[in-house]
């Protein structure tokens, strides 16, 4: 496969003004991976600008790291089956970061558990994915008949609380190789960029649009509530609401358009997303950096009469289950701030722990409805999250492939 | 009119009244002056002669001028300096004077009074939009 077959599509581009509440800036949305993809800028008349900037890099990250599409770079990889494959320079760069936030990772965010998601029905555009798999069609769409893929074994625990069908072994971040843009896949192994790939969006989409206005003013994008700032943010950072599950996504996107539409915040318990007890929403401000929410609350699917989601703990090819249920991290990159918050879901107990060790500020809710904080989170309202000054791991803060996988080279 | 007149205060003489009128501007008064010394105690004084009166009102005049118009530009020039380098109000962010050449303009960043984005995890076919 070479990369010079890779082409860029173009896309719809339907960008959607939306208000935010002040004059001074300017926001849109559009339909984007999967998800809802959002600009915010100021000044206003940077928007018309960063849009063209966006929507390139969107197509770009799309025609080559995703694994719902047929014709895009990495499909064909999986379609060439195993061997060593001469990759583009963009999907090299995704495969790296991925790479090197497994290793930062200890493992945990893995890109080898796409072949796991196939297995259990993960297999196209969530939108795509009917509300019950049948029993065996999930794995024979992935083209595993059941059987263990990339050397692994099939891990027969079930899920957690019991089960009988199978699981697929995930055969490991260390099985893939990478140098330069050569990648070596063994045969078999699907790659799922899941845990790095939009933040990574967001962060490229946030250097093109500054870019696009000449870093005048600031800019803020969002790939589905992941989201990376570039330039000077409004005064106090930029206000973000943190939600807890995706219900409350959608109570406090509607809270939101009327606080812009001049409403005041009249949040009660249990009522506008606000629900009872200390998982309410958050409102953060964020002046530079990134924040990435994860939860096992959305993109979630039944097999087996057994609810399914989309994060999955390499260590059993299963849906993690572990006590958190949204963890949201900031960090310098979105890259890094997805792949740790990934990471947390599916580290459990030892998630706060392993955050702060890392300096992360990170807010985690548990199933029960509890709320911990690591330093750096603000404990009240609106305040502002305190992003680590220092480095993170390279090849994540740098977006350089190879700052950290050891398996490159 | 008569009465008007009448009751006007009486005028007195100046002081030299009766003298030849002043000179007009590039003309010795006489028009006839040959020797070192001009007609009169009205005439221009020589470099470094002394006059008798000692230095002329409005020469201190001007020195007084001098000195005020020196210190109002030194009052300006410092209030300028000041007014560049100070932070614009409310965004502690340096004036222009402060930012490196081939840096973009940086200007006070605008209030951001409500959420402009929700970050919930993604939701499928919008993290906004909400479709559950």
């Amino acid at each position: 496969m070479s990369a010079a077959n890779v082409t860029v599509r173009p896309r719809a581009r339907d960008w959607s003004r939306v208000a935010v509440g002040s004059p001074d800036l300017a926001a849109a949305d559009r339909d984007a991976l999967g998800t809802t993809a959002r600009i915010v800028t100021w000044p206003a008349e940077n928007l018309p600008g960063m849009l063209a900037a966006v929507d390139a890099e969107l197509a770009l990250l799309d025609s080559q790291a995703s694994r719902f599409r047929e014709d895009s770079e990495l499909s064909a990889l999986h379609a060439a089956g195993g061997g060593t494959h001469r990759i583009s320079d963009g999907l090299a760069e995704a495969v790296g970061i991925a790479l090197a936030a497994a290793a930062w990772t200890g493992g945990l965010a893995d890109p080898t558990v796409g072949g796991a998601l196939i297995a259990l029905g993960y297999d196209r555009d969530f939108a795509l994915i009917g509300g019950a798999m049948r029993d065996g069609q999930a794995l024979a769409r992935a083209g595993l008949g059941g059987a263990p893929h990339g050397g692994g074994a099939p891990h027969d625990g079930g899920p957690p609380g019991g089960g009988a069908c199978p699981a697929v072994a995930v055969p490991g971040w260390r099985s893939v190789r990478l140098a330069g843009n050569l990648l070596t896949l063994p045969p078999g192994v699907r790659l799922d960029l899941g845990a790095t790939a939009k933040g990574l969006g967001a962060d490229r989409c946030a250097r093109a649009a500054h870019r696009a206005a000449r870093h005048r003013g600031g800019v803020l994008v969002s790939l589905g509530g992941d989201l990376a700032v570039a330039g000077q943010p409004p005064a106090g950072g930029w206000p973000v609401l943190v939600a807890d599950e995706h219900r409350q996504v959608r109570a406090a996107r509607n809270l939101a358009a009327r606080m812009a539409a001049g409403a005041p915040d009249r949040r009660a318990p249990g009522s506008d997303g606000r629900a009872a007890g200390p998982a309410a929403t958050q409102l953060v401000r964020l002046a530079r950096g990134a924040l990435a929410t994860s939860s096992v609350t959305c993109r979630r699917w039944e097999r087996h009469g057994r609810q399914m989601h989309h994060l999955i703990d390499p260590r059993t090819g299963w849906p993690a289950a572990g006590p958190w249920r949204t963890v949201s991290v900031a960090a310098a990159t979105c890259a890094q701030a997805n792949a740790a918050s990934t990471a947390a879901i599916i580290a459990g107990e030892d998630a706060v722990p392993w955050l702060a060790a890392r300096g992360l500020p990170a807010r985690l809710v548990g199933h029960d409805g509890t709320v911990a904080l690591t330093p750096g989170w603000p404990s009240d309202e609106g305040g502002p999250v305190a992003i680590p000054a220092g480095d993170g791991p390279a090849g994540i803060l740098l977006g350089v492939p190879g700052g950290e996988a050891g398996e490159r080279a | 009119m008569a009465d008007d007149m009448a009751r006007r205060p009486l005028r007195s003489r100046l002081p030299g009244h009766g003298r030849p009128a002043a000179p007009a501007a590039g003309s010795w008064p006489g028009g006839e002056f040959s020797g070192d010394e001009p007609p009169g105690d009205w005439a221009p004084a020589r470099p470094g002669a002394a006059r008798p009166g000692g230095s002329r009102p409005p020469r201190r005049a001007s020195t007084w001028a001098a000195a005020a118009l020196a210190a109002g530009t030194a009052a300006a020039a410092g209030y300028l300096a000041y007014a560049l380098a100070a932070p614009p109000p409310g965004t502690g962010q340096a004036g222009p004077s402060a930012r490196s050449a081939g840096q973009p303009a940086v200007t006070p960043s605008p209030a951001a009074p409500s959420p402009v984005v929700t970050s919930g995890g993604s939701g499928a076919g919008g993290g906004e939009r909400g479709d559950d």
